[in-house]
């Protein structure tokens, strides 16, 4: 009874003995784990963490272009430029360009995306045809299109007339009215194929039977879309349109290129606020161009948010 | 090298050899290893260490940005090259692309991150850096070049000097100045020069035809050339954006006056072409070239583009005409506007100052630095008198209108006030004081007084950093 009792004892002790050695030895594995992402989370910390803590840091101080000084002062910047009446309009600029281009997209890319997904001829040769704005160099596209808008040359408004669609030439840059539109009309251009793309990729794995079955039903052309395509992109959908939000609300290339933030603030969305306050306007303060940024943060943390809620209720109700 | 063969033996022998890793192990020869280096690291005493470069390994470093006319570039560059071969150096020329903000950024990036080449121009930033003790001063190459060539202009002087020592030597100066379709004008029943501003409106008038997109005058309204439109009539104005003590005057009677009649021209008179309010840097340019426009105010990028034949119309060259802006009256006084221009000197912390300095002293030698300012085509005026007296300036139709008449009467955009960094940072502010008139209905007085703030803040700024 006793040796049994050691034995038992014995037993359970080197049972004790292997448990603590497998944790032992998957503790092991993580550090090597941890090991093994030591480079990347690096190479993340330093090439996002750097700036970003930077931008925070210089954000509570003066620093001026060139200037070697930077003093502390505290939330003076934020203060400064909540107060200052610049921060406000571009915001609501922002938000103006960015729902507006990303609805648009939204609806291009999802037709596009069904022309796509359609067997017909050539249609390998569109899909390749389809991603050319989007693989085009910025700085190459938006030129083209100031040509196209410029008032010297006068290519858009020329087609526009001849097609009896407007009457007198449009001064797309010049004009308030027209400058964020044609700012969206490029963007959205440039845009609309990563939700093309995206989407039919989306698209491409729904079986054929789901549309048969519900041709059976008698489901017409839209509510085929809407009871079968739509379900079965609609995580890809939330995960391009987070995407395409960030992208759009941080859009700066084109705006610049296009309008430089003109006529006078009409396009002065808040990354261009941001590069003006830096490196345009003023004192070249570099402090309140990071505050512009530092504030951007949370407002994309929220619509980040926002969508990712969106898309578990989803889940969540389907499950 | 003893190092080297101990390892190889080690590695060799047999006994040694590695007969496989555990996990283990490698983590914690890793751990080992990567601890080993940062005590050493955080161990090691400070220290400064003179090191013996070998002659092939010498670069010098120069920063540049791109020229409107390239060939500057390209001449930059090779003499640069042959600067550095006499003195036993490589020098790696960069031409940085985009325009002057881009330039700044990355100005701005390298002076935080230490990383400042040997040679460059501080552009946006000169009275900064010059005042901030990052620019070596260069007292010896200043007079040795100034001696050479006939003196510097005073405007260079008063941009490139601190405390009556020279810290840049400027490459040359892109004033601005008018460009007249000589031409239309005779067609309209005009001649020139105008005999005033308003006989320049009423050519205007006179000339434009909105129907065929077709306007007298070519003046800018947007943050882009705003500067050497708005900042000239103020003087003509008898008014000026600082006093000589560098007080901020911007929202005086005399310059409000000026951007009420500046800004009349657009909304009242509508002798601008309407896209005027928001061009970009070659707006103008654009318009001249294809006779949109009949004036514009420029440096002389129109003109180089004009010699080159970047135009389609035919003989645009012998049709231009050039003066001052404003034109040059005795109501007006002698005002015309230059940009200080690019001038280069050498980092503070360079590790080869003396080097740089000859670099320097080749640039601006006499014969390199003429056949530079004629590889500009007009597009740079030289900063040495001396180079005037060259037949490219004093014999060329073009150029001697501009050194005639506009040369002898430019100022920098500091003017009268001594150059500081809120005075020379090109603010954009005259720009937007005008789309704040024409797009958003303020008054000039209004716009006037928000431009005098909006320039007053970065002086707190820079009086406060």
């Amino acid at each position: 009874m006793t040796q049994s009792a050691a034995g038992r004892a014995d037993s359970e002790r080197s049972r004790g003995l292997a448990d603590s050695k497998s944790r032992l030895k998957l503790s092991t594995e993580t550090v090597l784990g941890i090991a093994l992402m030591v480079p990347a989370l690096a190479t993340i910390l330093g090439l996002i963490g750097y700036p970003t803590l930077y931008a925070l840091w210089i954000s509570l101080h003066t620093k001026l272009l060139g200037v070697r000084d930077m003093p502390f002062v505290g939330f003076d910047n934020y203060v400064s430029v909540l107060s200052e009446g610049g921060f406000w309009p571009a915001l609501g600029r922002t938000f103006y360009f960015t729902i507006v281009s990303v609805a648009i997209k939204v609806c291009i890319g999802m037709a596009t995306a069904l022309v796509l997904n359609e067997n017909w001829p050539g249609r390998g040769l569109a899909r390749a045809a389809v991603l050319l704005p989007w693989a085009l160099p910025p700085l190459t596209a938006v030129v083209t299109w100031r040509f196209l808008f410029n008032d010297t040359t006068n290519v858009l408004n020329y087609i526009l007339v001849k097609a009896h669609l407007i009457e007198k030439p449009i001064l797309w840059l010049a004009k308030a009215e027209y400058a964020m539109p044609s700012a969206i009309i490029v963007g959205v251009w440039q845009g609309f194929p990563f939700f093309a793309i995206t989407l039919l990729a989306g698209l491409s794995p729904i079986p054929d039977d789901l549309y048969d079955a519900a041709k059976v039903d008698g489901a017409g052309i839209i509510h085929r879309f809407i009871y079968v395509s739509l379900p079965g992109v609609f995580p890809v959908l939330m995960v391009a349109l987070t995407l395409s939000t960030i992208w759009t609300f941080n859009q700066f290339t084109v705006i610049w290129l296009l309008t430089t933030g003109g006529p006078g603030d009409a396009t002065t969305t808040l990354p261009i606020a941001a590069y003006m306050q830096a490196f345009v306007a003023g004192s070249k303060n570099l402090s309140k161009g990071a505050v512009y940024a530092v504030l951007t943060f949370p407002v994309l943390v929220i619509l980040v948010l926002l969508l990712n809620y969106f898309i578990t209720s989803r889940e969540e109700s389907e499950a | 090298m003893a190092e080297n063969v101990t390892v190889n033996e080690v590695n060799d022998s047999p006994s040694s050899a590695p007969k496989g890793l555990s996990r283990r192990q490698f983590l914690r020869n890793t751990a080992v290893v990567a601890g080993a280096g940062l005590l050493a690291v955080a161990c090691e005493a400070p220290q400064t260490v003179t090191v013996e470069v070998p002659a092939e390994q010498m670069v010098l470093r120069m920063w540049t940005t791109r020229f409107f006319n390239p060939n500057i570039n390209l001449h930059l560059n090779e003499e640069a090259q042959n600067a550095g071969r006499e003195i036993g150096f490589a020098v790696d020329v960069e031409a940085i692309p985009g325009g002057f903000q881009e330039f700044a950024a990355k100005l701005s990036a390298a002076a935080e991150g230490g990383t400042l080449p040997d040679i460059f121009s501080p552009q946006l930033a000169t009275q900064t850096f010059m005042r901030d003790g990052r620019m070596l001063p260069i007292q010896e190459v200043w007079d040795e070049v100034g001696d050479g060539l006939g003196g510097w202009h005073p405007t260079a002087e008063r941009n490139f000097m601190l405390e009556g020592t020279g810290y840049m030597l400027d490459i040359g100066f892109a004033p601005a100045f008018m460009h007249i379709r000589e031409d239309l004008v005779k067609e309209a029943g005009f001649s020139l020069p105008f005999a005033d501003l308003d006989e320049m409106v009423a050519f205007g008038l006179e000339y434009t035809n909105a129907d065929e997109n077709l306007y007298g005058l070519g003046f800018a309204y947007g943050v882009s050339d705003d500067l050497m439109h708005l900042q000239p009539l103020m003087w003509a104005f008898g008014g000026a954006a600082f006093n000589e003590e560098g007080d901020i005057t911007i929202d005086s009677p005399e310059n409000i006056d000026a951007l009420q009649w500046y800004t009349d021209l657009y909304t009242v008179h509508e002798v601008v072409p309407p896209a005027a309010v928001n061009w970009e840097g070659g707006g103008n340019n654009q318009g001249y070239l294809t006779g949109q426009i009949a004036t514009a105010v420029n440096p002389g990028s129109i003109l180089a583009a004009v010699r080159r034949g970047d135009t389609p119309i035919e003989d645009l060259l012998d049709k231009t005409y050039l003066a001052p802006w404003p034109q040059r009256t005795a109501e007006i006084g002698p005002q015309a506007q230059t940009e200080a221009g690019q001038a280069f000197g050498i980092n503070k912390e360079s590790n080869f100052p003396d080097a740089a300095q000859d670099v320097l002293r080749h640039l601006w030698s006499p014969d390199v630095y003429i056949k530079m300012m004629q590889m500009g085509q007009s597009y740079l005026f030289p900063a040495l008198m001396g180079a005037y007296e060259d037949p490219y300036f004093s014999e060329d139709r073009w150029n001697r209108q501009v050194v005639e008449n506009v040369v002898p009467i430019m100022r920098d955009e500091s003017w009268p006030a001594t150059p500081a960094p809120w005075t020379s940072m090109w603010l954009t502010w005259a720009g937007r004081a005008c789309s704040r008139v024409i797009l958003d209905g303020l008054s000039a007085a209004e716009a006037m007084k928000e431009a005098h703030d909006i320039v007053a803040s970065a002086r707190e700024d820079f009086l406060s950093g």
